[in-house]
């Protein structure tokens, strides 16, 4: 995974979950997951995605004269709140796209788990 | 590695179309000698861990096919087994309305009543089709029936195909204990001991009057190793059977209309989609509802009135945490509550329109090409407001949804949901709209101007390709489908031969 690519992913991440906000364990897990969810998506739908965030790379220069990862994480809050506003659909479709890719890694981490009360798989089981 | 791919007959898919198909077909005649092409890897129970991030290899695109305006995302198996490893085997048997109109539109008489009930009768027996007894609802089943009592919903009991089932909770990641009775379980290990070669990883490019083109991929990390080597391959066959899914059936007949000489422009027309949204509320105690079998209730009440049905459901973490709606601390607040959820799947009923299609682009890749209609806008936002109710009734202290001016609504908002729900909110971009159960694009019916097969499943046109799955649907079946894809399975297994005498 391109490393700009991954540190904005990760950017985006902490707003969509505040808890990985500086938590380096998490963060590793939370990369190791989405990597695994990016890798096994097909060609088209992971074009989009890198596509996304470069446009969100892009149009945070446009609205706030500097690169995302130069945002402080209030500011990148307020960004991505805009950008859920922003007149095209497509790109408030691929907002939505990438939140669930990331929620899905996020919510695999089973360190999170205790967070929410899940137990996990029956290992009894497996 | 060459291997003879000379068959009698080759059936592109091993999910519940096609290997109910080959079932019933190797019944009657154990001297044929027929292959199962499967797109998916082989996988059985002992390779699924019930770990959310590494199952969703289990489907396309990791569980969503998004439509070409990405307004919805299609969850379609991508596994030995098709849908079948993944559903929840809920059984529906077809309605009598809809079972009415495929006979009065479309020609389709063989759907008796008679005929519909005797091998439904079988085929529930054969793959223990059963009510789960009350004692075995979880929370959130008992809560739904607690709510829509309340309110004078009537709800009717789910029937399911497990035996021995140890109510896990997993059953949209695969079965680990083998217990739901889909293909993987009961037809594919029955055919494969009757003498049918299974072919994994092998995507069918496109198919000729008996000839099937097809590409083999490496098996993936972890799973069963594959028979032909990697790289294209032709099969060879009497006759093949599309029984690929709604996503690819009509996808291989566009690719192969050159070949074929089809010109018949309802080929990957009249899609329905059966669109989804699974919806939760934070009751006030924990009830643990990620445990116990997901489905045992649901209600048919709005079903002719306003176009839908509410079923039980439960997810995992992840997929509950994306059907929520928001991010940051709200969002994250709320999953701390991933223990007190409950949870509703709505199912909106959407008629088959021609506009709605499988299409190929340029490279011939399946474009699912959907538009969700006014009228199955505002049954969802029906469907949303009554399911809010319902979860109120049932004890929840807020409710999450995709199309309300608030979120979480707070009991107090229950007087005023017609103020916060509607369609005015309900923007299709933001909300995680879904589906299960996509229907139509080869459909069946006698006049060849109106559909792509005929009343036995023939492609018109052609001379050797026959259709089996949900594609030859000619509308919506409006409950979950598998149950009528297995009823034309055994109808088509059993003419096809018969014709040919």
């Amino acid at each position: 995974m391109d490393p700009k690519f991954k540190q904005n992913v990760l950017l985006f991440a902490e707003v969509m979950v505040p808890d990985l906000h500086q938590n380096a364990s998490l963060e590793y897990s939370f990369i190791k997951n989405f990597k695994q969810l990016f890798q096994g998506l097909e060609k088209d739908s992971a074009d989009k995605i890198k596509l996304l965030v470069t446009l969100i790379e892009t149009m945070s220069f446009i609205y706030n004269f500097r690169s995302f990862e130069k945002l402080n994480y209030e500011n990148r809050k307020k960004f991505i709140g805009r950008l859920y506003q922003f007149p095209v659909g497509k790109i408030v479709a691929g907002l939505t796209g990438l939140r669930s890719l990331i929620l899905i890694s996020y919510y695999g981490i089973e360190e999170v788990w205790p967070n929410i009360n899940y137990d996990g798989p029956i290992k009894s089981n497996i | 590695m060459t291997m003879d791919l000379v068959f009698d007959i080759v059936v592109v898919g091993s999910g519940v179309g096609g290997a109910t198909f080959t079932d019933y077909l190797t019944r009657g005649n154990p001297d044929l000698k027929i292959a199962i092409i499967e797109s998916g890897p082989y996988r059985t129970k002992e390779h699924f861990n019930q770990r959310e991030i590494d199952m969703t290899a289990l489907y396309y695109n990791r569980g969503a096919v998004l439509a070409k305006n990405l307004q919805l995302g299609i969850a379609a198996a991508n596994t030995l087994g098709g849908s079948s490893a993944v559903y929840t085997g809920v059984s529906f048997r077809p309605p009598i309305n809809v079972m009415e109109n495929w006979k009065e539109n479309y020609g389709l008489n063989f759907l008796s009543d008679v005929y519909v009930s005797k091998s439904l009768n079988e085929i529930e027996e054969d793959i223990s089709v059963h009510e789960l007894p009350k004692s075995l609802d979880n929370e959130n089943n008992k809560l739904f029936q607690t709510g829509a009592a309340k309110l004078g919903i009537p709800i009717k009991r789910l029937k399911i195909n497990t035996k021995n089932c140890e109510q896990q909770g997993f059953c949209n990641l695969g079965c680990t204990t083998g217990a739901k009775q889909g293909t993987l379980e009961v037809q594919i290990p029955r055919v494969l001991k009757r003498g049918v070669k299974l072919f994994c990883n092998t995507k069918v490019t496109t198919v000729e009057e008996n000839k099937v083109n097809v590409i083999v991929n490496d098996a993936p990390e972890g799973t069963l190793s594959n028979t032909l080597a990697s790289g294209t391959h032709q099969f060879k066959a009497k006759k093949i059977i599309l029984a690929a899914g709604v996503l690819n059936t009509p996808a291989i007949l566009l690719r192969s209309s050159d070949k074929l000489g089809l010109k018949n422009k309802n080929i990957g027309r009249y899609l329905t989609l059966h669109p989804a949204f699974n919806i939760n509320g934070i009751h006030s105690k924990t009830i643990t509802n990620y445990r116990g079998f997901p489905k045992t209730v649901y209600t048919d009440h709005f079903s002719e009135s306003d176009d839908f049905y509410l079923e039980t459901s439960f997810y995992f973490p992840g997929v509950t945490a994306k059907n929520n709606p928001g991010h940051g601390e709200m969002h994250q607040e709320i999953m701390k509550n991933y223990d007190k959820m409950m949870s509703i799947l709505i199912l909106a009923h959407d008629k088959a329109e021609y506009h709605n299609r499988i299409n190929i682009d340029k490279n011939g890749k399946t474009v699912v090409d959907y538009t969700l209609s006014k009228r199955s806008k505002n049954a969802l936002v029906k469907a949303l407001k009554e399911a809010a109710k319902i979860f109120f009734a049932a004890g929840c202290i807020k409710v999450l949804l995709p199309a309300s001016r608030k979120n979480p609504l707070l009991k107090d908002d229950v007087k005023e949901l017609d103020r916060y729900i509607s369609k005015k909110y309900l923007n299709l971009y933001k909300t995680p709209l879904s589906s299960a159960h996509p229907q139509g694009g080869a459909r069946m019916g006698i006049n060849d101007s109106t559909s792509v097969c005929d009343n036995y499943g023939k492609v018109y046109g052609t001379n050797s390709i026959y259709v089996c799955d949900a594609s030859l649907f000619p509308t919506s079946v409006e409950v979950n489908p598998y149950e009528t894809i297995m009823l034309l399975a055994k109808w088509v297994a059993e003419n096809m031969m018969e014709l040919d005498k």
